[in-house]
């Protein structure tokens, strides 16, 4: 019989506690994720900590290094926070569609990263925008950047006993615009088989600098750091776009068919952010 | 003032709406048990043992079912053949076919209990599809003679063949194909395939069974049929009819998905093992295993006058009816009989298989077999069009069938708007020409531009006939009226629309008639709440039965006022004299004049309707359907050739439906219709590997969502009366559903300048692959 004990500490120093105590207590945030693997009896938890009691998990803080987004906030308060659409315009793309309203309202922002599920929209963005994971745990606080947080499908950098404060976003880089870009492949509720992130920024129409992310197709979010660097002095003009998106297309971790369908989908992707960033720098 | 033809509200929407309705998973017995069934792995295996004995053991566990325990149960149920275990006998036929059951005081432990099972298979090769299935060196996967069931069907109604994956073939014809062929001057030849596809009903399979110490059984199950299943449950337990008691509450969606006996027989014999009431809900993955529609493969030639007229046409289909034939016979055969669709052609010949696999059982699924021929006719109209150059809706109206046409079966129709609802969608969907450019139209970022493509389709669709359905109206002192009624109120509205006939026939308020939910103790037999035959057929039945309780009361009334019953009549709860408003006296006081006081008494009136007809095994020749539902739907999407993926701008339907009783409730019927036929479209597809399905769950099997639902939605009304339904209303729940899928196809052959999906769903990577092939064709 399936049963476990559901606590609601009221600090994170307790729940950290709680969390290392057993190999099998599992931190519980929106739930939208950990309820399905407990109804498809993938997980078997002992303890279930509720993180809802603890203070100061929730909300988004500007300061003079970046921003700084609360574990506990709900994705759908992130997608329409001033602060995350006027200067990370991509996360707030990312995070507007994700799932459904219904599920933005309960799913929080460290959850879904806490859950590293590749096929997931803000994982993408955040890697864009150089995001880093704010930890705690019984050995204390750290802070690892995102593209280390995720290891894997399903695996994050979190010991046992590690929790998710927060998520810090470095000082938007000036003039530089974002692009996100998602396929389903099936229907539009769907969640992601391909996504792209994408941030730009040029001078006298040459690319000055550029992050491309390509993510749910590969384990975790890749920087596509050849490409990145191939474009930078560069005029993005449709020609190297084209390239650049092919190479895209056969440079992403797993994709063993150049001309197969993934292929084309990073490929075509790719195509249209850069398309798109220039077009928006230019007009 | 009329009741008929105004939007009277659900009778049952503030409950739903307000979460208090109860469903069959929410009934509670005293004592009651919870059952778990074990399903078989593999998709074809002789079982070679079951051993429950550790699972017995475990604390909670009350009893397990295997195929030691049936008593004298007869084994082997099905609606047309008896072909379907209780739970596994000598082999098991698809993956999640039922092996043994569990009855515990609770899900988790008869759960846990599952897991002790142990099971000895002996896998052999299974039969994946229709082809394979029809090789002479196929495994047969019934290889024992199986009796016809008699409850439903009329058994002299098919040839069915013996020990042979192929179970029935329908066939019927006129002229000569071969002939006109070759005498035409194009042939269009293609083959069109549909896959499995699930109902995505929103409310899973549950029964609770429980007998008493007379040897009653009572079965609380959202069935669709209830008279059915009780006499089927009564021949499985050697009882009377009177002895199975079936109670149907509210339904949470069906669309076929509770035709017939699904869980019942399991948990009744579960239930006398226990000796305790047991209940049994689907998961949903079960679900999936449990009821889905037939996937078909559809080879159609049709032979054409340069000019556009349709002289011949052959269509053969082949219907993959799963481990189990279900309705398989009866919908292979209703669909085989349209195949051709609305058309007039003078050269016919149309064939239909049905087919086991070891896939999931199918059986009846909104549209009953016409969608999967209709995805195939409604898109080779096209491919002609498009190869001759001719207008899409001009080629359907030239060779549309019209009231007075004799069709294949022999039978003349009548009753029927086919021209109004197909020039009607073509003028609201807009220009559908070949000639015509498709519009295109750049996304950001995007150098390739979206196109944008138009269709329609229209379709004719048969009911079930044979039939009959029985209705009681009862008019109580009070002067409210209940129609007792075994139809099933399962979403689409029965309980007021029917309340709407009989009010209507008592000159009563709305809310002064009752309509029951189903119990076979006290209400009367119906066939079957499906084929879109309940206003036809019980709302015909309860109109009847209602005229004749107007007719004793205003015999009452006569008597007691001194009046000739002819110059009475009702009006809002009142008997009047005809002509003099003023003079009116309460049916209370009527009552009360007669019997006496208190007031007490009653009326009440019984009326069988029987739809006659039926067509010949021989021949295919008779009366098919008492009815013809026709429809058609015009669709512009959206395609985004590089990345495939369709999207529906624009969704229009337009249905013949008689008289709506309740037009608001025929405009959602039409708007279900549209979101079932765009998911078949474009997303819904049960996907197997070796026989295991991979994606059994709604986080795999993708229904439509609301980012999906087209901008423009619109269902239009037509009403062409016919002479023997209530105020001529004939069905509205399935016109609408088999136009769609193939009116999309045609928006997205439109829009990709011709290149056409054979097979549904229209996925990304197939539109892709289509664009390839056609490309690579023209290199």
């Amino acid at each position: 019989m399936q049963t476990f004990v559901l606590t609601e500490p009221s600090s994170l120093n307790n729940a950290t506690k709680l969390l290392a105590s057993d190999p099998d207590a599992r931190p519980l945030a929106g739930g939208t994720a950990l309820v399905i693997l407990l109804k498809h009896r993938l997980i078997a938890p002992s303890i279930l900590v509720s993180l809802d009691k603890i203070k100061g998990l929730t909300g988004i803080r500007e300061g003079p290094d970046g921003l700084w987004i609360g574990a506990l906030t709900p994705i759908q308060d992130v997608a329409a926070a001033q602060a995350v659409r006027k200067h990370y315009p991509i996360l707030a793309m990312a995070c507007r569609l994700v799932a459904n309203v219904r599920i933005r309202n309960v799913a929080t922002l460290g959850g879904n990263v806490a859950h590293a599920d590749p096929s997931s929209d803000p994982p993408t963005a955040l890697a864009a925008l150089g995001a880093s994971v704010e930890c705690v745990g019984p050995h204390g606080p750290r802070e690892i950047p995102i593209q280390e947080f995720l290891i894997g499908s399903y695996e994050t950098a979190l010991e046992p006993g590690e929790l998710i404060r927060g998520i810090r976003l470095p000082s938007p880089i000036s003039d530089a615009r974002g692009r996100y870009l998602k396929f389903t492949d099936r229907q539009s509720e769907d969640r992601p088989s391909c996504t792209v992130g994408a941030m730009y920024r040029q001078k006298g129409g040459k690319c000055e600098e550029l992050r491309l992310v390509v993510g749910a197709i590969c384990p975790v979010p890749t920087r596509m750091v050849e490409i990145e660097a191939t474009a930078v002095g560069q005029r993005l003009d449709p020609e190297l776009i084209d390239e650049l998106a092919a190479r895209a297309g056969r440079g992403v971790p797993g994709i063993t068919d150049p001309s197969g369908p993934a292929a084309n989908v990073v490929r075509v992707l790719v195509r249209r952010i850069l398309d798109d960033c220039v077009a928006q720098e230019n007009a | 003032m009329s009741t008929i033809g105004v939007d009277t509200p659900r009778v049952d929407g503030p409950a739903k709406v307000s979460g208090t309705v109860q469903y069959a998973a929410d009934i509670q017995l005293p004592g009651m048990l919870h059952a778990k069934v074990l399903r078989s792995i593999y998709p074809h295996a002789r079982l070679v043992s079951v051993d429950t004995s550790a699972a017995e053991r475990l604390p909670g566990v009350i009893s397990c079912l295997t195929r030691d325990g049936l008593g004298d149960a007869k084994p082997y149920y099905g609606s047309v053949l008896k072909d379907q275990p209780i739970v596994a006998i000598d082999k098991v036929r698809y993956v999640g076919d039922p092996i043994a059951a569990v009855a515990a005081l609770d899900r988790q432990t008869a759960e846990d209990a599952l897991e002790l099972i142990e099971v000895e298979y002996e896998p052999l090769p299974a039969v994946l599809d229709v082809d394979l299935a029809l090789r002479p060196d196929a495994p047969v996967i019934h290889d024992r003679e199986l009796e016809i069931a008699s409850s439903f069907i009329d058994p002299d109604a098919f040839h069915f063949k013996q020990r042979s994956n192929l179970i029935t073939t329908f066939h019927v014809e006129q002229g000569n194909v071969e002939r006109a062929f070759a005498e035409a001057d194009e042939l269009f030849d293609s083959t069109y395939s549909c896959p499995t596809v699930q109902h995505g009903n929103m409310e899973p399979h549950s029964a609770t069974a429980t007998w008493d110490a007379s040897g009653q059984l009572t079965v609380y199950t959202p069935c669709q049929n209830p008279s059915v299943v009780r006499d089927q449950l009564a021949d499985m337990f050697g009882l009377r009819p009177g002895q199975v008691r079936i109670v149907v509450p509210y339904v949470g969606g069906a669309y076929g998905a509770k035709t017939h006996l699904r869980l019942e027989p399991l948990v009744a014999v579960l239930s006398r093992k226990a000796a305790r009431p047991v209940q049994l809900t689907l998961t949903r993955e079960e679900v999936f295993m449990t009821a889905v529609r037939h996937a078909c493969v559809v080879r159609i030639r049709t032979g054409v006058k340069r000019d556009g007229t349709l002289v011949a046409r052959q269509v053969e289909s082949f219907f993959d009816t799963g481990a189990y034939a279900h309705t398989g016979p009866i919908t292979s055969k209703n669909a085989g009989t349209v195949s051709a669709g609305p058309y007039r052609i003078p050269h016919q010949s149309l064939t239909a298989h049905c087919i086991y696999t070891n896939k999931p059982p199918a059986g009846p699924y909104r549209g009953f077999g016409v969608s999967q021929v209709a995805w195939a006719y409604e898109q080779q109209m096209d491919e002609i069009a498009h190869a001759l150059g001719l207008d899409r809706l001009g080629i359907r109206l030239q060779n549309l069938v019209h009231e007075g046409d004799r069709i294949v079966t022999g039978e003349t129709l009548s009753a029927l708007d086919l021209e109004g609802p197909l020039r009607e969608v073509a003028r609201q969907i807009g220009d559908v020409d070949i000639a015509r450019k498709p519009t295109q139209h750049y996304e950001r970022g995007s150098r390739r531009p979206l196109v944008r493509g138009r269709g329609i389709a229209c379709v004719i669709k048969t009911t079930m006939t044979p039939s009959t359905s029985a209705a009681t109206v009862r008019l109580d002192s009070d002067g409210t009226a209940t129609l007792f009624t075994s139809s099933v109120e399962m979403g689409q509205g029965a309980r007021t629309s029917l309340a709407q006939i009989v009010a209507e026939e008592l000159r009563l308020p709305v809310e002064n008639v009752f309509v029951t939910l189903p119990d076979t103790d006290v209400t009367p037999y119906d066939q079957s709440t499906s084929s879109s035959r309940t206003i036809f057929m019980m709302g015909r039945a309860a109109q009847q039965a209602a005229g004749q309780v107007r007719e004793q009361l205003l015999a009452m009334a006569g008597t007691a006022l001194e009046v000739a019953p002819g110059d009475l009549e009702l009006d809002g709860g009142d008997i009047c004299v005809k002509g003099v408003p003023v003079r009116r006296v309460s049916i209370p006081d009527i009552f009360e004049r007669t019997f006496g006081r208190p007031r007490g008494g009653c009326l009440s009136a019984s009326v069988v309707n029987r739809a006659v007809g039926g067509l010949d095994r021989d021949t295919g020749r008779g009366k098919s359907s008492a009815f013809f539902f026709v429809g058609a739907a015009g669709a512009e999407v959206e395609v985004d050739p590089e990345l495939g993926i369709v999207h529906v701008l624009r969704l229009v339907v337009a249905t013949d439906v008689g008289k709506a009783i309740n037009p608001r409730q025929v405009h959602l019927q039409n708007e279900g219709s549209m979101l079932m036929g765009l998911g078949t479209a474009i997303f819904e597809e049960m996907t197997f590997a070796d026989g295991q399905p991979t994606n059994a769950s709604l986080l795999h099997y993708m229904l439509p969502s609301i980012k999906d639902h087209p901008r423009e939605f619109r269902s239009i009304i037509f009403e062409r009366p016919h002479p023997e339904g209530p105020f001529g209303a004939k069905g509205a729940g399935e016109a609408a559903i088999p136009a769609i899928a193939p009116a999309i196809a045609n928006a997205v052959a439109d829009a990709l300048g011709g290149t056409r999906l054979h097979s549904m769903p229209m996925l990304p990577h197939r539109v892709l692959a289509a664009i390839r092939e056609r490309e690579a064709a023209r290199e």
